[in-house]
């Protein structure tokens, strides 16, 4: 059986294919780079970037938390400090996000405008996690490493909970 | 005249079961991915555990599975492309199909790496190379593990999109010869010289023993 490779329509198909391929790559990619883009080019207002900071350091402190849970003799006097961290920032996670800088006041920012109009669930959210912090705290001063291990699962969800709410998917 | 007698030995089974390991754990590691992270960590692992064989197998294992036998310089390809329509049926790669699996398994790798030292928003999962690096380079690790699996995507978006045009305009079925190993396809000429088996026990050693290692930095 012979293939019928000149008749034009497999020629018109053919190219078709190949477009249809290249479009749907070029687009991936084109829609990846514009996000990119978008995300450099607006000003970041002080306050925004105070809380962004803010919540990298909660992370970071987390992070340094969950590192040493994970070694078999986890070290207390770098846990207790980044433990008594987080609480802290927890406890100001409040004052992060003043009036006119959601994301309809044409500021670049992952949170949510539900911040602003649901101020109950939102201050439910934080004092969720201000309790785990605290906990964490009291945990980590205690030098348990069992428990602490065990918290950290409902401190990490209590930042979870927050970010399916509040913040944009990433 | 049908029958096995035409059939041609075109991949070995190692080959075979890592390509179609490979497509089902990469559905599951995108499926699970930033959701279900225990499930996407042994995933991951599955992965590592492959390539690293695929790698080894690229050097030790059956003829068509071998980089040395089926990548071809850019002459070649160029020659290739422009008489794609013509060209006769490839035993095992055609030197097109050879950059595909090169820009597979280098996506695959960048990916894995990445994977390795990511961390996620709430600094509570990670990869076990991630507490080697601060939360923010680990951030920035899984941003880019995130931007290098959309072009994985499009990656296996052309893989497909090749086999179908070999289906469609030049009738030739490239998912059975990945099945069962044989290519029934009229006029092939090759033989696939196979890897004795010892090797194939090396291979999984060494790939077991990697992934094992990396796991365990963690
Ligand atoms: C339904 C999905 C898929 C089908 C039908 C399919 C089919 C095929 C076929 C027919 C070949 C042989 C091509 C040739 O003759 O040159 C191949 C090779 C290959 N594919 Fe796929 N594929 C699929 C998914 C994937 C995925 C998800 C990946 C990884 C991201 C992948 C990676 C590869 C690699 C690395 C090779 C080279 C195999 C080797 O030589 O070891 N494939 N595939
Ligand atoms: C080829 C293999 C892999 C694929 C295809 C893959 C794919 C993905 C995808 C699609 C996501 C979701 C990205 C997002 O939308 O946020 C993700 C997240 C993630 N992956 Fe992988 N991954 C792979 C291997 C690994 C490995 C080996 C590890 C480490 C053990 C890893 C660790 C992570 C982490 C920590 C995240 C969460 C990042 C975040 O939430 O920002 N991945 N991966």
């Amino acid at each position: 059986m012979t293939v019928p490779s000149s008749a034009p329509i497999w020629r018109t198909a053919r190219i078709g294919l190949m477009a249809a391929a290249m479009a749907v790559m070029v687009a991936a990619c084109g829609q990846q780079a514009g996000e990119e883009v978008a995300a450099s080019d607006a000003a970041v207002p002080p306050a925004v970037a105070e809380r962004q900071e803010g919540f990298k350091a909660l992370g970071a402190s987390f992070k340094l938390i969950n590192d040493q849970l994970k070694t078999d003799v986890p070290d207390m006097a770098q846990i207790v400090p980044a433990a008594e961290r987080m609480n802290v920032l927890a406890s100001q996670i409040p004052t992060w996000f003043p009036a006119g800088t959601g994301p309809d006041d044409g500021v670049k920012t992952d949170a949510l405008a539900t911040v602003w109009t649901d101020p109950e669930g939102f201050s439910a959210a934080q004092a969720r996690l201000a309790e785990a912090t605290t906990r964490l705290q009291e945990l980590a001063i205690a030098g348990d490493a069992a428990g602490l291990r065990e918290h950290v699962k409902m401190v990490g969800a209590s930042c979870g909970g927050c970010h399916d709410n509040f913040r944009v998917e990433q | 005249m049908t029958g096995r007698s035409d059939q041609v030995r075109v991949w070995d089974l190692p080959t075979r079961l890592v390509h179609w390991a490979l497509a089902v754990l990469v559905l599951i590691a995108w499926l699970s991915g930033g959701e279900r992270m225990e499930i996407h960590r042994y995933a991951g692992y599955g992965i590592l555990g492959l390539v690293i064989f695929r790698l080894y197998w690229g050097v030790a294992g059956g003829s068509t599975a071998r980089f040395s036998e089926f990548v071809k310089g850019p002459g070649t390809v160029l020659a290739y492309v422009r008489g794609w329509r013509g060209a006769p049926a490839s035993f095992g790669h055609n030197p097109l199909g050879a950059l595909s699996v090169l820009l597979l398994v280098v996506l695959l790798i960048i990916q894995l790496g990445l994977g390795l030292f990511a961390v996620d928003v709430d600094g509570m999962e990670s990869g076990p190379f991630a507490r080697f690096v601060s939360f923010e380079t680990g951030r920035t690790a899984a941003d880019l593990h995130e931007l290098n699996f959309r072009l994985l995507q499009a990656a296996v978006a052309l893989h497909l999109a090749a086999i179908a045009a070999y289906a469609i305009f030049k009738r030739r079925n490239l998912v059975k010869p990945m099945v069962t190993g044989q290519d029934a396809t009229a006029g092939l000429e090759g033989e696939l010289r196979p890897a004795p088996l010892w090797r194939l026990a090396l291979g999984v050693v060494i790939a077991v023993l990697v992934v094992v290692l990396i796991a365990r930095a963690g």
